[in-house]
């Protein structure tokens, strides 16, 4: 049962990110922080499942997974400077130039 | 290896370049100097790959090659694969294409160096000719639509070229609705051509083509009808539109908006003989119906003649030999009809020469005196254009079947075969009587434009002095008046000696002698021949009359609408067809559209159909918008929030997702 | 006796940093915390065997990717925001524990792990049959059997990083000598030169 307790943990991962997006109300950085864990999560369950049915390939998937949140990450602080160059802000209020 | 291995790629090859060049000049070609480089040397490098296709598949044994591609349509049972079809007729037509049109590649530089469109009429022309070549070469009936829809697109916007004049759109709206009425019924036939054969594929339906002998459909209001007849009769009335034959012909004259060396590709070589070509493509279809092929060869005569008179009445230089292409074409299929499919295709070879030449020619005239079109306003030019003036007279002479111009050989024995036919056809005097006095009426006005344009005193007034054209434009002429020379005696024997290039089926067994007929008179000699017959002395003195009446200053038929005006009448009028077209029918479409407009559009659509319910739609809409905030944290939260209700879900045990 | 709560010390630990990530006031506590709950995982992982994986999370995303994010963080001078939320962050902390955190995890515990004493990491790797030979199973995977899309995954990876660079690049920076154009164009001769009408002094 003590895999139990570690898929407890990325469950926890899971809420604890999607709180943090919710009450989170300004701040991107925080968003792509909480975007982070969720992917942690992700990955945690990758690895405890592949124990579980000794399959490696799982294990494979968090390469790739990992590859993946790092590229979002490097994109979405690109995107961020750029922001603060326009703003002077990395807030989220400022960027509801969509509506219509 | 055989090299008949090497003959799918050269095919693709020619066919596929003109494609490259129209796509790469429209698209990306900034320069007129580097759209000029890419189409002419492509349609070069195409027209060498075409006549190694034609060499190649003259050499081989086999009768034809169904080439697969790739599979384009599968649904269900049905499928359609895309491929090419190499047999004699179509590589004879690549050929035929491809040379056509690079001559008109190199003739355009010229002639169209001081148009704003420069490049996109290259880009244009490049397009039809892949159009018409994939028309020849498809081996499905899919992809002859394709083909055939995309030659009438091309049409319509080299027509429309002078897309600013209004005379120019309003041309290629007509010259574009008349054929959807004829591509219409070509859609149709060919739909029924599927449903009864169960494939578009050319080689099953030519294998299956005599079992659908004795089938029969049901037609409401008309009762049972064959299969055959029909499906024949609506691919003819395609036919009809696209080679312009006689009830359906009207847009032909007055597509002459478009630039001449469009004139010269489309409507002499290429576009309009497409009908022709899909007859004898599916000659061992009509061959099964008499009474069809009886119905061809009156449509083709009447054209040949009455549409040939008309030509006596026009003044623009292009109409006059519009109307000589639609009285050729008249003999092509008038030649479809009597059965005489290699006659046809021999015929529609040599015109394509001959007629390019002309209107090339006409277009050095034109080019010369500033765009004048009207022949009374020139004359005198032999002395001017010394180059173009013969090359006209080489294409008049071959236009009128003087030996050993190429006209003749394939004139003479469109006639021949015509009298030998005769007989067993209904109204076959006429037919006869028609073709016959065609020869008497084209040399009548063909010469009626020589000696008018090149004769007599000069009655233009330009502001620069007239000079032979340039090289660009000359030299395609003195190709083509070579051609013309030769093209008739050189081709002969492939097309009526005793070995042809290609074999049709005979529309009954009483055309085995008829045939052998031909073979035996072509290898007495044809010059022989046409000496005991009719028609070279028609043209003769066709030739004669004209110089009576048209080298003197009376040059024009003023003396007839004038003094027998009655007689004139008709023709004046064109038979009454386009008082007819714009007076019954184009009305008739006016009213009906107005009606639709009237109550389908305002009363259905904006009275009730907007303002009720796209009212309500647009109320509701503007309360839920207001759940668009467009902040990003609110949506990343109710995406947060769904996430946590699913999982709260799965872990009560209820499955959600 | 201590290692035997390893595990659910564990637990909190990571719940402590995932909920300090969300709730610090500054971006830079935040950054710091996920970093710790990098770290933490890669220790669970640790134990599960995952030892390749652990050190890539380590040496790669804390190493790397994270260092990234504080460095923007402190470039970006991101200042304390000032929330203009109606209820304080206290009460919000609480609201978040009680309403998610406390009942989800009480839940999963009561409901899935008995009073069993938790084992050590050794005895855990023991227990599941981990031995070093599951490393080169794993390398025989990612190198042989996924080898193409290990190749597409690094050109993948390397076009954000190209892309980022663009982005960042794109436009003239902040503190760069360069003309503007435009302004030079749209100067007019009296805002260069000015006349002052000098009084006319008589020759000595």
């Amino acid at each position: 049962m003590d895999w139990i307790l570690i898929i407890v943990v990325s469950v926890l991962f899971v809420i604890t990110a999607c709180v943090g997006m919710i009450i989170n109300q300004r701040n991107l950085i925080v968003m792509l922080l909480c975007a982070e864990l969720l992917f942690l999560a992700a990955n945690l369950n990758f690895i405890v499942f592949s124990r579980l049915h000794q399959d490696f390939h799982g294990q494979v998937m968090v390469i790739f997974v990992l590859a993946a949140a790092a590229a979002e990450s490097a994109i979405a602080l690109a995107l961020f400077v750029l922001m603060y160059r326009q703003y002077h802000s990395v807030d989220t209020k400022l960027l509801s130039n969509i509506r219509g | 290896m055989e090299m008949q291995a090497f003959l799918p790629y050269t095919v693709l090859l020619s066919l596929l370049l003109p494609l490259f060049s129209g796509v790469s000049i429209g698209l990306f070609c900034q320069r007129e100097i580097t759209a000029v480089r890419i189409s002419v040397g492509v349609m070069l490098l195409s027209t060498v790959a075409a006549l190694v296709s034609l060499v190649l598949f003259y050499l081989g044994n086999a009768a034809f090659y169904d080439v697969f591609l790739f599979s384009w349509i599968t649904i269900g049972d049905f499928s359609c694969d895309m491929g090419l079809w190499i047999d004699g007729l179509s590589v004879v037509m690549l050929f035929m294409v491809s040379l056509i049109s690079v001559l008109v590649h190199w003739y355009s530089i010229a002639y169209m160096q001081d148009d704003s469109g420069f490049i996109r009429f290259f880009s244009l022309i490049s397009l039809f000719t892949f159009a018409m070549m994939q028309l020849v070469m498809t081996n499905n009936l899919l992809g002859l639509f394709f083909g055939w829809e995309g030659v009438s697109l091309f049409s319509y916007l080299l027509i429309g070229f002078h897309f600013a004049k209004d005379s120019a759109s309003a041309a290629n709206l007509k010259a574009f609705l008349m054929n959807r009425f004829g591509d219409m019924a070509f859609c149709l036939g060919i739909a029924l051509l599927i449903v009864s054969v169960g494939s578009p594929q050319y080689r099953e339906l030519f294998s299956r083509m005599p079992d659908l002998v004795p089938e029969t459909l049901l037609i409401p209001g008309l009762g049972v009808v064959s299969t055959v007849f029909l499906t024949g009769l609506l691919l003819f009335i395609g036919a009809m539109t696209k080679s312009a034959q006689m009830p359906l012909h009207m847009w032909l004259p007055d597509s002459m908006e478009g630039p001449t060396p469009v004139s010269a590709l489309i409507h002499a070589a290429t576009m309009v003989t497409a009908g022709v070509f899909l007859l004898c493509r599916f000659a061992d279809l009509i061959v099964l119906s008499p009474i069809l092929m009886n119905c061809i060869a009156f449509v083709g005569a009447s054209g040949a003649l009455w549409l040939g008179i008309l030509a006596l009445f026009e003044f623009d230089i292009k109409r006059i030999i519009a109307y000589s292409t639609l009285s050729q074409l008249g003999y092509m299929t008038l030649a479809v009809g009597v059965g005489a499919f290699n006659l046809a295709i021999f015929h529609l070879l040599l015109h394509a020469i001959y007629k390019a030449l002309l209107f090339l020619a006409a277009g050095s005239v034109i080019h010369a005196l500033a765009h004048q079109q009207d022949i009374r306003q020139m004359g005198g030019l032999w002395s001017k254009m010394p180059i173009t003036a013969i090359c006209f007279l080489f294409g008049a002479l071959s236009l009128s079947g003087i030996p050993p111009f190429s006209g003749f050989y394939s004139k003479d024995l469109i006639l021949f075969v015509a009298a030998k036919q005769a007989v067993s056809l209904q109204a076959g005097w006429y037919i006869y009587g028609c073709a016959l006095l065609g020869f008497l009426i084209t040399p009548l006005y063909i010469f009626r434009v020589f000696w008018v344009v090149f004769l007599g005193r000069p009655r233009y007034v330009t502001r620069t002095p007239v000079y032979e054209s340039p090289m660009q434009i000359v030299g395609p002429l003195m190709i083509l008046g070579v051609l013309c020379l030769l093209s008739g005696y050189v081709l002969l024997p492939f097309f009526a000696g005793a070995s042809p290039f290609f074999q049709f089926p005979l529309l009954s067994p009483a055309l085995q002698p008829l045939q052998q007929k031909v073979i035996d008179v072509v290898a007495h000699g044809l010059f022989l021949h046409a000496i005991f017959g009719l028609g070279l002395y028609f043209a003769l003195f066709g030739i004669i009359v004209s110089w009576l009446r048209y080298s003197t200053p009376h040059y024009a038929s003023q003396w007839m609408t004038t003094h027998v005006w009655w007689l004139s009448w008709p023709f004046v009028n064109r038979y009454g067809f386009d008082w007819c077209l714009e007076n019954i029918i184009v009305p008739f479409f006016r009213v009906s559209a107005s009606v639709c407009s009237q109550y389908g559009e305002q009363v259905m659509i904006d009275q009730t159909i907007e303002s009720r319910v796209a009212g309500r739609i647009q109320g509701i809409s503007h309360w839920f918008s207001r759940i668009q905030t467009s902040y990003l944290n609110r949506y990343f939260a109710v995406m947060s929030l769904a996430i946590m209700i699913m999982i709260a879900g799965s872990l009560m045990g209820y499955n959600i997702v | 006796m201590i290692l035997t709560w390893f595990l659910p010390l564990l637990l909190l630990l990571l719940a402590f940093f995932a909920n300090m990530m969300i709730l610090a006031s500054h971006p830079v506590r935040s950054v710091l915390a996920l970093m710790g709950c990098f770290l933490g995982t890669s220790i669970l992982w640790l134990m599960m065997g995952a030892d390749f994986l652990a050190f890539v999370l380590i040496f790669v995303y804390v190493g790397a990717v994270m260092t990234l994010f504080l460095f923007m963080v402190m470039m970006l001078n991101v200042s304390r925001y000032a929330d203009d939320a109606l209820i304080s962050r206290f009460y919000r902390c609480l609201i978040v524990l009680v309403t998610f955190v406390v009942p989800v995890t009480g839940y999963l515990c009561l409901r899935l792990y008995g009073m069993q004493p938790v084992s050590l990491i050794s005895v855990m790797r023991t227990e599941w049959g981990l031995s070093t030979a599951h490393l080169v199973e794993f390398s025989r995977l990612l190198y042989q059997t996924y080898w193409m899309p290990l190749q597409l995954l690094a050109f993948i990876l390397m076009v954000p990083m190209v892309v980022a660079t663009g982005i960042v690049r794109r436009g003239v920076p902040v503190d760069a000598k360069l003309q503007s154009r435009s302004k030079q164009v749209g100067t007019h001769a009296k805002d260069r030169l000015t006349l002052v009408n000098a009084k006319k002094t008589g020759s000595r």
